[in-house]
Formats: structure tokens, sequence, C-alpha cells
């Protein structure tokens, strides 16, 4: 490879290495603003100042493996799938408090199960209907937990 | 011990904790059965539930998911070379080849039988250990428990596979994310940022269900649709021939020495026990010579180790607080929030709880026993439920089941940063389950390391000058020693070859 420090920085090892420094960036960072005490009376900052310290050593076995491996990458896969189970997620987050259990749980289901190609809207309705009817059984009337159907706009 | 095993059973046989025993190993049993949900993820997905039932019930029907997983494990690897769980890889070997030899039915008997004797072994020993262990347990001091769970964490991550370097790094990671929220020594916050509910710290639901739950329905989403469970399994067909049941138990008495040991033993849990078991049955089964070809201890050996090893790897969770592996880990998280403090004080405190949950644990193994058999059909035809079908119903569980443990939206995309947490790690091929490990341990390593330190006025030797820290700060150079040994001897070897 010609440039062999960079093909090592950004093989798996050496992308390892950049998260573990910057989860040290992170923790320092927060110690700096705690009390870091003595041994004997010991402060907030000063057991996560000791982490941080952990992963500074392991970031620095992780980076001298990528050299020693710059070939190994990182294989991402697809994509697309991962964005819609997240992106799901995120839509019942901001659509339960504005249209109710219903709707948030329906969309919930119909953008995560799109991740997946290859289905008639028939099955993804069906899939809908018995999914809220199980939550409902299980959840609300088995189990008792506060689920708003509606947005509380509407009752 | 015939008393505490007589008022444990009192507790086991209540009306109630018998159903949510029943329950537990139903459920393990059906996600043991199912490739691509794990116990784990089972376990984290069902902890929000148990937060409205008593801690005793909430701890048997957990425990029963995770036990039962073994028992449904084989079920799959059996009928369609498909493990339902890592530990029951193994079977696929010999307990496809049986199928494929017609019989299919004595391997699913042999293994429920194999699970039964091995399962009951360890819980025979659990009975037995515990006590001994939890009094010996009781003279440790806060260097002792700091020292005692940094050796598990130690030997969790690095003992299990992949490399040790990063399995230590996410231990670290997870210590790390265990001590988020109110330093209840000073009162400081620490890494909140401005995020009131942050206070409590990081959700154990939360982070459990976003690194199990949610990254292994990315990791299966795509994969295309299973095969069809081949051939039918009738009652007659799974009564052993009189050879097959001499052949086994020499192969279950084995491997549930080997479960036994191994399941005791920090980050080498009922996998690397059926592994190991396959070894050796290789080595000393009878039928040796046909091993991979269909023999029965290939199936009886692996099933017996793995399951005595799901029940003795309770024994230094309960009496020691000190989980050997991340399903442990989620169930001292779980007695933590039930406000049950694991640990030698747990048996003098609570003994109707541990006693409790021996017998049920025995009560558990044997309803497996009994309605596993009748019930093969039932798991066969479950196997066909496609996938696609099953992941979103998966994911509204989690999202439900995280947001009803305090009623918080924030919860939801707590759930959200952890699954994308565990897509990147995954990535980078550090591995999840250290970092649930670490995050329950947390904030008792910080504790116990501040008390440890106060107590000798900051003198570090503190760690190592006492005799039961010595010895377990000594067992902590030895593991990571081992550790750094081992590549350095395998790189040795491999030069040594190669030239000539």
């Amino acid at each position: 490879m010609q440039n062999r420090p960079l093909a090592a920085l950004t093989s798996k090892s050496g992308l390892g290495a950049l998260f573990l420094f910057a989860c040290a960036a992170v923790t320092y960072l927060e110690v700096a603003k705690l009390h870091l005490g003595t041994p004997s009376a010991m402060g907030p900052g000063y057991f996560p100042a000791i982490l941080g310290g952990f992963f500074i050593v392991f970031g620095l076995i992780l980076l001298v493996e990528g050299w020693r491996k710059p070939q190994e990458r990182v294989e991402v896969g697809q994509i697309a799938p991962v964005l819609y189970l997240l992106g799901a997620i995120v839509l019942f987050g901001l659509l339960y408090p504005i249209a109710g259990g219903v709707v948030a749980i329906a969309v919930l289901i119909v953008v995560a199960a799109i991740a997946e190609p290859g289905r008639t809207w028939r099955e993804l309705a069906a899939l809908t209907g018995v999914v809220l009817v199980a939550v409902w059984v299980v959840f609300v009337i088995a189990l008792d937990l506060q689920l708003d159907a509606l947005p509380r706009w509407l009752r | 011990m015939i008393d505490n095993l007589i008022l444990g059973f009192q507790v086991a046989l209540s009306w109630q904790t018998l159903m949510y025993c029943f329950l537990g190993v139903s459920i393990g049993m059906f996600i043991g059965v199912l490739p691509g949900v794990g116990p784990l993820a089972a376990i984290s997905m069902l902890l929000p539930i148990t937060y409205y039932i008593s801690p005793t019930d909430a701890l048997i029907m957990l425990a029963g998911i995770y036990y039962g997983a073994q028992y449904g494990g084989s079920v799959a690897s059996i009928l369609m070379r498909l493990p339902g769980t890592a530990s029951s890889a193994v079977v696929c070997m010999d307990g496809y080849e049986m199928t494929k030899n017609g019989r299919a039915g004595a391997a699913l008997f042999l293994s429920a039988l194999s699970s039964f004797i091995g399962g009951s072994i360890g819980i025979f020993l659990m009975a037995g250990f515990a006590p001994v262990l939890s009094d010996f347990a009781l003279r440790f001091g806060s260097q002792e428990y700091f020292l005692l769970m940094a050796l598990g964490l130690v030997a969790a991550s690095t003992l299990s596979e992949g490399s040790a370097v990063r399995g230590l790094a996410m231990v670290v990671f997870g210590v790390l994310l265990g001590i988020v929220g109110l330093d209840i020594t000073s009162g400081s916050m620490r890494f909140v940022y401005g995020q009131f509910e942050l206070m409590d710290g990081v959700s154990l639901v939360a982070s459990a269900m976003g690194l199990f739950g949610l990254s292994e329905i990315l990791s299966n989403i795509g994969r295309g649709s299973r095969p069809d469970p081949s051939g039918k399994v009738t009652m007659r067909s799974m009564i052993p021939t009189r050879k097959e049941l001499r052949d086994s138990f020499p192969a279950i008495w084995r491997g549930s020495a080997i479960g036994s040991f191994f399941g005791t033993l920090p980050g080498t849990g009922s996998t690397i026990a059926s592994f190991f078991s396959y070894a050796t049955e290789k080595k000393v089964a009878r039928n040796r010579a046909r091993i991979g070809q269909g023999i029965v201890e290939g199936v009886a050996g692996p099933e017996a180790a793995n399951n005595s090893a799901a029940q003795t790897a309770f024994i230094p969770t309960l009496t020691l607080g000190v989980p050997g592996d991340a399903v442990m880990a989620l169930l001292l998280g779980a007695m933590i929030v039930h406000g049950v403090n694991p640990g030698p004080q747990m048996l003098v405190e609570a003994p109707e709880m541990f006693w409790g949950l021996v017998a049920s644990f025995w009560l558990g193994n044997l309803i497996l026993l009994v309605f596993n058999i009748p019930m093969i059909g039932v798991w066969v035809s479950m196997l066909r439920i496609p996938y696609k079908l099953l992941y979103p119903a998966i994911l509204v569980l989690v999202v439900i089941g995280t947001y009803s443990i305090r009623y918080s939206i924030f919860d939801i995309y707590q759930l959200l940063a952890f699954g994308l947490l565990g897509y990147v790690l995954r990535l980078l091929a550090f591995p999840a389950a250290p970092l649930v490990l670490g995050l329950v341990l947390g904030p008792l390593m910080e504790q116990n390391f501040r008390r440890s330190l106060m107590l000798s006025d900051g003198d570090f030797s503190t760690f190592v000058t006492r005799p039961i820290s010595a010895v377990l700060f000594t067992c902590i150079v030895m593991v990571l020693v081992a550790q750094i040994i081992a590549p350095l001897l395998q790189r040795y070897r491999a030069r040594k070859e190669r030239p000539s």
C-alpha cells in the first residue's frame, strides 16, 4: 500500500484505536471539570481519570495492531436497513407524544418492515394489526401499563 | 441443607411462582429454538416487565429464560443444523447427522435427558457449594471485592472469544458508563451534560436492549429466509435403543463434570463448556471413530455440559455478586433494581429467595424435560415463522419495553444511542458483552476502590498485602500474562514451522 500510516489508521484496528482515543478525550474533558482529590479521599474525578488512562493504553496497542495488519478493513455492509430501523425508532419517539400510541407503533412497524425488501402492503397491514392487538393485550390489559392509544389533545 | 431445600421448595411450589417459572422456561425454550434471538436479547426485553412482579418471581422467570434457552437451542441444531444459541452449535455436528440417519427423535430425547441430568448436577453443586463459598466471602473486605470484580471482568473479557485488548477496552467503557450520573459520595454530576434523565445513571434496560436486542435485529436483517425443518418427529421415534442409552451415560457424566467446572469460572460459560465436552468425546467416547457421523455421545456430552454450566454460572453471581458473563450481569442488574443485594449476605438476609431460586431451577429443569418432548412439534412449527414478520414485532417489544420502565421518551433515545453504539462496535470488532458486565459492576467497583484506599489511608499496597487479595491480585496478573504470552507463543511456533 502507498501510504502506510494512513492505511494503518483506517484499518479495523486503527479505527478502533481512534474510537478509544475519542473515548479518552471525552473522559478527560469531563474529568477536567471534576475535583480529583487524593487516594485517601478521592474526588469524583479520580476513578474516571484512571479509566481514561486505560483507553489510551488500549488505543495504543490497537494502533500497533493496525500498523501490523493494515489490510484488515472495516466491512460496512448494508447501511439502508440500519437507517430504516434506527429511523423507525426516532419516528416513534417524535410521534408518540403528538400522535398517540396507535399511530406511533404503526409507523414504527411499517418503517422497520420496509428495511427488508419484498413484501406486500397487505402483508404489512396484517402485521401491523396483529402486533397492535398483541401489544394492547400484553402491555395494557395483562401488565396494566399506561400506554396512550390517542394523543392527549384528542381526548 | 435439607431444611433450606424444604424452604426453597415451599417458595418455588407456590402457585404463582411456579407459573412464572413455567413462563420463563417456556419463553426460554421458544427463543432458544429460534435462531437469531438469544437469551441475552430475550432477558433484556423482558427485564422491564419484571419490574411489576416480586423480586423472587422476577429472578425465577429471567433465570428460566436462560437455562430454558439451553434446552431449546439444541432443537434447531438437531433438526435444521442451525444453532438456536451459541452453546448448542457443536450439537449440530452429530445431532444433524442423527437426523439424516433417521434418528432425529432419539437425538431430541437424549438431548433433553442429558440436559436434565447435566442441569440437575449443576443445581446440586450449587446447593452444596454456594453456602460454603458465601461463608468464605463474608470475610471479604472492600479490597477483596474490588479485586474479585476486577478478576471477573478481566477473565470474562479476555477468556471469551475475540481479542483480549478489545474485550478489556469494552470493560473500561462499560465501567465508565456505569458511573454516569450523580456521584453519591461527593454529590457532583458526572457525564450528565445537562440531561436531567441521566442523573440516575445510564439505563440498564435501554443499554442491554440497544446493544443486544436491537443489534441482533440489525445483524440478522437481510440474511434471507431459513430452510424448512426437515422430517416429522413422532413420539415413537423418540425412544432410544438400549445401546444408544448405554453409550450416552458416560458422555453425560463427563459433560456434566466439564460443564460444572467451566460454568463457575468467569468468562467461560456454557459455550466453551459444550465445545470442550465435544473435544473430550472426540478422544474418549466409545464410538469416537465415528464422531461427526451421528453418534449419541456427540449430542449427550455437550448438552449435559452446557446445561450444567448454565446452572453453576449462578454460583459466583449469587454468592459473590460477581457475574461471569453478560447474562449473569443482567440478572445481577435486575436484582439490584429490585433492591436485592447480591453477595454473601444474600444467603443470610434473603434465604427464601436463594433457596427458592435453587428449588425453582430444578423444577424448571423438570418442566423442560417433561413438556419439552410433547411440545417438539409446536417448536418445529414455530421455526416456520419467517424472520421478516418476526423482527418488526421484536422491535415493537424492545421499544415499548424500554419506554414503559419510567414512561420516558428520553429512554427511547438512549435505546437508539445504544443500538447505534452496538452497530459501530460490531463494525470495529469490539465485543458488546463485556461492556454490560462493566456497566453493572462499575459503580460497585468504584465504591470498593474508594473505600479500600480510604481505609488504607491512600496506600495502594493494601491490594497485595492482605492474604486473600494477594491471591486474587496474582490471579489477575496471571490471566493478563497468559493473554500476552499466548499470542507470542503462537507467533514463535509459526516462525519455527515456516523455515522447515
